[in-house]
C-alpha cells in the first residue's frame, strides 16, 4: 500500500495558551477528495497551513508521500511546492493586480524553475479552466470574480501538481458563479486525476465536491468519514448541529 | 391600507452621471417582512443606504422614500437624523464597524436611549438591561460592562440589534446581518430576528445575497439586478418558480449550491 500524499499525524499547534490544533490526524489519499469543514476557531486554516508546509507543528508530524516534513529537507520541500498547489478564497487579493494574467499564471513555472515552453503551458491551463488564451495579455482587474478564480485555478494547475489545496475557493463568489467554479474543480479533478483538499466553512460545498469529510471543532477532529454518511447519518452532536444550522430553501 | 414605508421610482446617480439605481419601487406594510435579494452590484445595499439618507459623497437620489407619507429624501437634515435611528433603525453586516471600540456596550446602548427617548441615569440603565435580555444576552451585567472586542461575533450582532431596537423603531433595516457569522451562530441570530419581529411588531427589510437565509425570515421578496427591481413578489411564489427568468435562475443556483445533497457525496 502506498503512503498517502499528505498526512497529518497527531498534529498539535499552539499559539501561546491557545491550542489551535489539538492532536489532529488526517490522511489524504492520492486521487481522492477530502473536505475539511469547520467554523471560525475550528483550526481549519491552521491545519491547511500545516498541509501546505507553511507552518510547522508544535508536536506531531506532517508527512508528504510518507516522508516527514519536519526534517526541513529542502529537496522534499521543493517537490512538495511543485506538487501541492494552493487556491485561495479571494482572487482579488491572491492575484497581483500589476501583473498580466499570462505572467500571473506562469509565476509558479518561473519560481519553481519548471523546464519547457511556459507560454504554451499557460495557454493550455487557461483553456483547461475555460478561458480564451487571449486573456493572458490582460490584467486581473478586467475580470469578474468568477473569471479571476478561474485564473487562480489555472495558475495552480500550471506546474502540473497532483494535489490542489483549496481554501474556501467559492465563498467570495456570487451564488450563480459558485456552481460553475464547483463544477470546474470537479471536472478538473476527474479529468486530471487530481487529489483535492477543500477547506471550507460551507458543508454544502464540501458535500458537492468531496468523497470524504472531516469535521473540525475547537482544534479536534470530531467526525470523519465518507461524505455521504457524514451528511446522511452524522454520529456526533456537533455535526448534527452544524447540518441543522445550514439554511435550506424549502422544497416546492 | 397605505404602506408604512414605500420606495417610489428611486434612482441614484453618481457624480459622473452613472445610474446605480434605476427606478426602484417597492413597499412595506406595518409589521411586514420584506427581503431584498440580489448578487454583487445589484444595488441592494445602495437601496438601503438611499432609504436611510446615507449615500456616499457625490451620489444623488431622486424619486421618493415615503415613511408614513413623509418623504425622507426631502426632509431637512435634522428631521432626517431624528427619523433615522428613531423610526428606521439599521443593522449592518459587520457589527465591529457599527460599534465604538472605546465604549462599553452598556454606554452604546444607552446612547440612543438618551438621544431619542430622553432616558437618563438609572432609567436608561434599566432599559439597556431590558434590551440586552430582549436579544438574549443573558449574562447581562457582564455584557453591558464589556467592550466590543471582548465579545464574540454573535454577541456583537445581538448588541447591534439591541441598539437598533432601543428607540422602538417602526422599521428595522438589516443589511447582510448574518453574513459574517458562523453558520451555527447565524441560525441563532436568524431565530432571534424572527422572534423580535413577532414580539415587537417592527417591520423588517432584510437585504442579502443569500436566498436560503432570506427565505427563513421574509415573507415578501424584491429581486434586484443591475440597479433595477426584477420582480416584487412573495418568497413562496419565487421559490415555486418566479415570473422573471432571473428569479428562477437565482433560485436554481441557490438550490444547486447551498442545498445539502440528501444522498450526499459528489457525482
Amino acid at each position: 500500500m502506498t503512503a498517502p500524499v499528505l498526512e497529518a499525524v497527531d498534529v498539535v499547534r499552539t499559539f501561546g495558551a491557545t491550542r489551535a490544533l489539538d492532536g489532529v490526524s488526517v490522511r489524504v489519499e492520492a486521487g481522492r477528495s477530502v473536505g475539511i469543514v469547520g467554523e471560525s476557531g475550528s483550526g481549519k486554516s491552521t491545519l491547511l497551513r500545516q498541509l501546505l508546509a507553511l507552518d510547522s507543528p508544535t508536536a506531531g508530524e506532517v508527512r508528504y508521500r510518507g516522508e516527514p516534513l519536519a526534517r526541513r529537507d529542502r529537496g522534499l520541500l521543493r517537490r512538495l511546492r511543485a506538487d501541492v498547489q494552493p487556491v485561495f478564497q479571494d482572487p482579488r487579493s491572491s492575484l497581483d493586480p500589476r501583473m498580466r494574467v499570462g505572467a500571473v499564471v506562469a509565476e509558479p513555472l518561473r519560481s519553481l524553475k519548471v523546464p519547457g515552453d511556459h507560454r504554451e503551458r499557460v495557454a493550455e491551463v487557461l483553456a483547461a479552466v475555460g478561458l480564451d488564451p487571449d486573456v493572458a495579455s490582460r490584467y486581473p482587474a478586467q475580470f469578474s470574480g468568477g473569471q479571476r478564480q478561474r485564473i487562480a485555478i489555472a495558475r495552480a494547475l500550471a506546474p502540473r501538481p497532483s494535489v490542489l489545496v483549496a481554501d474556501e475557493p467559492v465563498s467570495a463568489l456570487d451564488v450563480s458563479v459558485r456552481g460553475q467554479v464547483v463544477d470546474l474543480l470537479q471536472r478538473l479533478a476527474a479529468e486530471q486525476g487530481l487529489t483535492l483538499v477543500l477547506v471550507s466553512h460551507d458543508i454544502a460545498i464540501v458535500g458537492r465536491l468531496c468523497e470524504r469529510t472531516v469535521v473540525l471543532h475547537h482544534g479536534r477532529v470530531v467526525e470523519e468519514g465518507p461524505t455521504a454518511s457524514v451528511l446522511a447519518d452524522p454520529q456526533e452532536a456537533y455535526t448534527r448541529r452544524l447540518l441543522a444550522a445550514v439554511p435550506q430553501l424549502p422544497g416546492v | 391600507m397605505t404602506a408604512l414605508l414605500s420606495v417610489e421610482d428611486l434612482t441614484v446617480t453618481t457624480s459622473t452621471g452613472r445610474r446605480i439605481l434605476d427606478g426602484v419601487s417597492w413597499s412595506l406594510d406595518a409589521g411586514g417582512r420584506l427581503g431584498v435579494v440580489g448578487e454583487s452590484g445589484s444595488g441592494k445595499s445602495m437601496t438601503a443606504l438611499a432609504v436611510l439618507g446615507l449615500l456616499p459623497e457625490g451620489m444623488r437620489a431622486t424619486g421618493r422614500v415615503l415613511l408614513d407619507g413623509e418623504d425622507l429624501l426631502t426632509l431637512p437634515p435634522r428631521r432626517l437624523a431624528k427619523a433615522r435611528g428613531g423610526q428606521v433603525a439599521m443593522v449592518f453586516q459587520e457589527p465591529l464597524t457599527a460599534l465604538d471600540p472605546l465604549m462599553t456596550v452598556g454606554r452604546q446602548i444607552t446612547g440612543p436611549l438618551r438621544l431619542h427617548r430622553g432616558l437618563r441615569g438609572g432609567a436608561a440603565r434599566d432599559e439597556a438591561a431590558r434590551l440586552a435580555r430582549l436579544v438574549h444576552l443573558d449574562d447581562t451585567e457582564r455584557i453591558l460592562g464589556s467592550y466590543p472586542w471582548q465579545l464574540s461575533g454573535g454577541q456583537r450582532q445581538r448588541v447591534a440589534l439591541a441598539m437598533a431596537l432601543a428607540c422602538e423603531p417602526r422599521v428595522l433595516l438589516a443589511d447582510e446581518p448574518t453574513t459574517a457569522l458562523d453558520v451555527t451562530v447565524q441560525a441563532e441570530v436568524l431565530d432571534l430576528l424572527d422572534d423580535l419581529v413577532d414580539r415587537t411588531g417592527v417591520a423588517l427589510v432584510f437585504v442579502t445575497h443569500d436566498l436560503p437565509v432570506v427565505a427563513r425570515v421574509a415573507r415578501d421578496l424584491v429581486v434586484m439586478r443591475d440597479g433595477r427591481v426584477v420582480e416584487h413578489t412573495s418568497v413562496g411564489a419565487a421559490l415555486a418558480g418566479g415570473e422573471a427568468a432571473y428569479t428562477r435562475e437565482l433560485v436554481g443556483a441557490a438550490r444547486a449550491v447551498t442545498g445539502l445533497p440528501t444522498s450526499g457525496g459528489p457525482r
